[in-house]
């Protein structure tokens, strides 16, 4: 076994095996599925049971137009005041009181009251309706005819498709969608991957060096070989962690649903919505979401996604992942190799960090014009590539660039993993100095001096 | 393992830490190396260690160049001492034993017998945060010697340990050399070198100062002077002074007077004694060996007059 190995094994099984890492890959998928579910069983739960809402129709009109919503049953209760209604309100059965005043033509405005904060979408539908009935009565007495104004109050829908070079439609509003989603999904896990992993190589060195193991482990493996076996170890646990994250709350999220809702779950709609899309040959169109449920929406997403090779976006998703890590995780290494203590050093990850937020900042304008100039050099340069490749890779990029983006990361990163192991073998002089640009400097010109082994 | 380093320079950005140094480490001996703090030991023993290179200047173990896979003959125990606080007793020494290249069967085998022989095998599942710093050390110079190294470079070796351990651990120093392990001993304290140490260097201002056998220096600096034990008067001794014979200090008891004498010129004994019995009845005559912590402050102090 050589010893970069040797140093891999001891990373990952010491890392595997602490507390804390069993703790935190049971309890984040927990939480992330929790997150999913929660909102779910609230949901559910809120849908089953029927909700009562009493009109008080001063206008003694606009109240029977009011058909019944989702879970709310509308009843009129006729020659009742709100006065009276608040009295009785805890022991009526009812969950809200919809005032409609007889000055509604002039003031437009109703109240809703209720013991407690009434639900959005029940506020959205009656504001809805009854605008709808104002127009049509305000236009009925103008002497509009009922079938101008079915015309007047069509809404219209705006579809969007895009022409490759060729003219054919490549991409639709709704497939445009879906590349955002697995844009921002796969550059945010890079992001996240990063972030994570690379501060614990940083913490890893920092140890060694305050605990002074590193000139016990310089004395019998080189400092590359060192390094190497470290951001690998450390990258396989963060790995492993990831893998078990993925498919422990997809586990939890598909077994909560098949307990909670055997049939599919439908999300419930806006009024405004469901009213728009209720008409016209559009409506099949966009409503695929609300009849699958977020698993199958996924699965659907993965099939309907034209134009998007998928063994290129997970090739290079991997790619991307592997040596965005390997960068920064060089980087951290090198920082820690270099400075003495862990508050100090802080401060030092943040600037170090800011070209890898850059691309994510501008995922908007990097999806909005993904062969632009900025989507170009972004997606070029090695320490922005991770990010920007991947925001623009569900929209098609030409395989020169690809190629040569990653070619870049590759020597990028070789170039500082050596940097790196040369600031730890000489950094270890550095002790109880402060980091600064100019023991860096030292640092690397010390290295120079004593060659390579 | 013969060590030869010679005309050693090594220059870390502009300051020189080793100015032509050239020193034998003799096969199967203890080494001490010696000198005041930052005088270029530790970047001595890096060197050998190969966690850097020399500027300028050749290193050769039996005669052959000194190469990378020597590191794993070598045993090093920094003054700095490290170990994974987190880690447990015998893992993190089977983990330092096999980066040093040792089968991993062998080097369970060789752990147990290091347990019994430092009496802390009870303790090979704690975490090393939970130990003692004694008991830290004594872990430390476990993976330090587990692999059976040639060449055994211990730096302040006795730090940390109370006299009881220390004793326990110069015992098994000597074991080592017995069992022909060559070793370099870098430490301020003087009597562990009288103690221990077959040959000596001092490094003083990134040089090599003073170098040899141990016994060969001492009795080089035991220039001309006896501590001389007589019955007799100690003001009779006075009247009959020669200019040839200093007295540096005198202690009167009774009749019986102690005095130490230097004596200028190159005067054989005999006649130092000769001229000692006409003051009275010589009861014990020996020349004065200074001790190396003598020796170590008169040279430093004399390069500095330099």
């Amino acid at each position: 076994m050589g010893k970069t190995a040797k140093i891999f094994k001891r990373e990952f099984s010491s890392r595997v095996r602490n507390k804390s890492f069993i703790i935190m890959t049971l309890l984040g998928p927990l939480l992330l599925a929790s997150i999913l579910i929660v909102p779910m069983l609230i949901e559910k739960y809120e849908q089953k049971r029927e909700k009562r809402v009493a009109i008080i129709d001063e206008s003694n009109l606009l109240g029977q137009t009011l058909r019944d919503f989702d879970t709310y049953k509308f009843t009129v209760v006729v020659n009742a005041t709100v006065d009276e209604m608040s009295e009785t309100f805890a022991t009526s059965g009812f969950d809200a009181v919809l005032f409609i005043p007889n000055n509604i033509y002039s003031s437009n405005s109703v109240i809703l009251y209720s013991n407690v904060w009434v639900d959005e979408a029940l506020k959205a539908y009656v504001g809805y309706a009854l605008r709808r009935d104002l127009e049509y009565m305000a236009l009925m007495h103008e002497n509009v005819s009922p079938e101008t104004i079915g015309k007047v109050s069509t809404p219209v829908f705006v579809g969007v498709k895009k022409w490759n070079a060729k003219g054919e439609t490549v991409e639709t509003e709704a497939t445009m969608e879906k590349k955002n989603i697995v844009a921002t999904a796969f550059t945010s896990l890079i992001l996240i991957f990063i972030l994570l992993y690379g501060i614990i190589v940083l913490r890893g060195v920092i140890e060694e060096k305050t605990s002074r193991v590193v000139e016990v482990i310089v004395s019998s493996v080189k400092p590359v070989q060192f390094m190497a076996g470290k951001i690998l170890g450390i990258g396989c646990v963060g790995l492993l962690q990831f893998v078990l994250w993925v498919v422990l709350t997809f586990g939890l999220v598909v077994g909560a649903q098949f307990l909670l809702f055997p049939e599919p779950y439908v999300p419930t709609q806006l009024p405004e919505m469901a009213e728009t899309l209720g008409t016209g040959a559009l409506a099949t169109q966009k409503v695929v979401t609300p009849e699958a449920t977020s698993m199958d929406y996924a699965i659907n997403l993965f099939q309907t996604l034209e134009g998007v090779n998928w063994i290129v976006m997970l090739g290079a998703f991997l790619i991307f992942f592997v040596f965005g890590y390997l960068l920064y995780a060089a980087i951290f290494a090198g920082i820690g190799a270099i400075s003495d203590q862990d508050t100090e050093t802080q401060q030092f990850v943040i600037p170090v960090t800011v070209p890898l937020y850059i691309p994510f900042f501008l995922l908007p304008l990097i999806i909005a014009d993904p062969n632009g100039s900025l989507s170009f050099w972004l997606s070029q340069i090695p320490f922005t590539s991770p990010i920007a490749m991947m925001a623009r890779l569900p929209f098609g990029v030409p395989y020169w660039q690809l190629t040569l983006s990653i070619v870049l990361l590759v020597l990028m990163c070789v170039i500082l993993l050596r940097l790196s192991a040369k600031m730890y073998r000489s950094g270890m002089l550095l002790y109880g100095q402060k980091f600064s640009l100019k023991s860096m400097f030292m640092a690397l010109r010390t290295a120079e001096t004593s060659d390579e082994k | 393992m013969n060590i030869l380093a010679q005309h050693i320079v090594k220059k870390f950005a502009g300051v020189t830490a080793l100015d032509d140094v050239t020193m034998e480490i003799p096969s199967g001996k203890i080494f001490g190396l010696l000198g005041p703090n930052g005088a270029g030991k530790t970047t001595f023993i890096r060197i050998l260690n190969q966690i850097i290179q020399p500027t300028s200047g050749t290193i050769t173990i039996d005669g052959n160049p000194l190469k990378i896979s020597d590191v794993e003959r070598m045993g090093y125990l920094p003054e700095e001492r490290g170990l994974y606080r987190k880690m447990r007793v015998a893992e993190q020494i089977l983990y330092f034993a096999s980066l040093k290249g040792m089968d991993d069967a062998a080097a369970k085998q060789e752990l147990e017998v290091w347990f019994e022989r430092l009496e802390i095998g009870n303790w090979r599942n704690k975490r090393v945060e939970e130990l003692s710093k004694g008991m830290q050390q004594k872990v430390q110079f476990i993976a330090t010697v587990l692999h059976k190294p040639s060449l055994l470079i211990l730096d302040e070796p006795f730090s940390g340990f109370d006299p009881l351990n220390a004793q326990i651990i110069k015992q098994e120093i000597l074991r080592l050399k017995e069992n022909g392990t060559t070793i370099i001993l870098s430490t301020h304290n003087m009597e562990s070198v009288e103690e221990l140490c077959d040959n000596i260097a001092l490094i003083y201002k990134s040089k090599n100062i003073l170098n040899g056998n141990l016994s060969d220096i001492k009795q080089s600096y035991a220039n001309n002077r006896y501590k001389i034990v007589f019955s007799g008067y100690y003001d009779k001794l006075l009247t009959t002074l020669t200019p040839s014979i200093k007295i540096l200090c005198h202690e009167v008891e009774g009749n019986t007077t102690t005095v130490n004498i230097e004596v200028m010129q190159d005067i054989p004994t005999n006649e130092v004694l000769q001229f000692m019995m006409k003051s009275g009845n010589v009861l014990s005559f020996q020349p004065i060996i200074p001790s190396m912590n003598e020796i170590f402050i008169q040279v430093v102090q004399q390069q500095n007059q330099e």
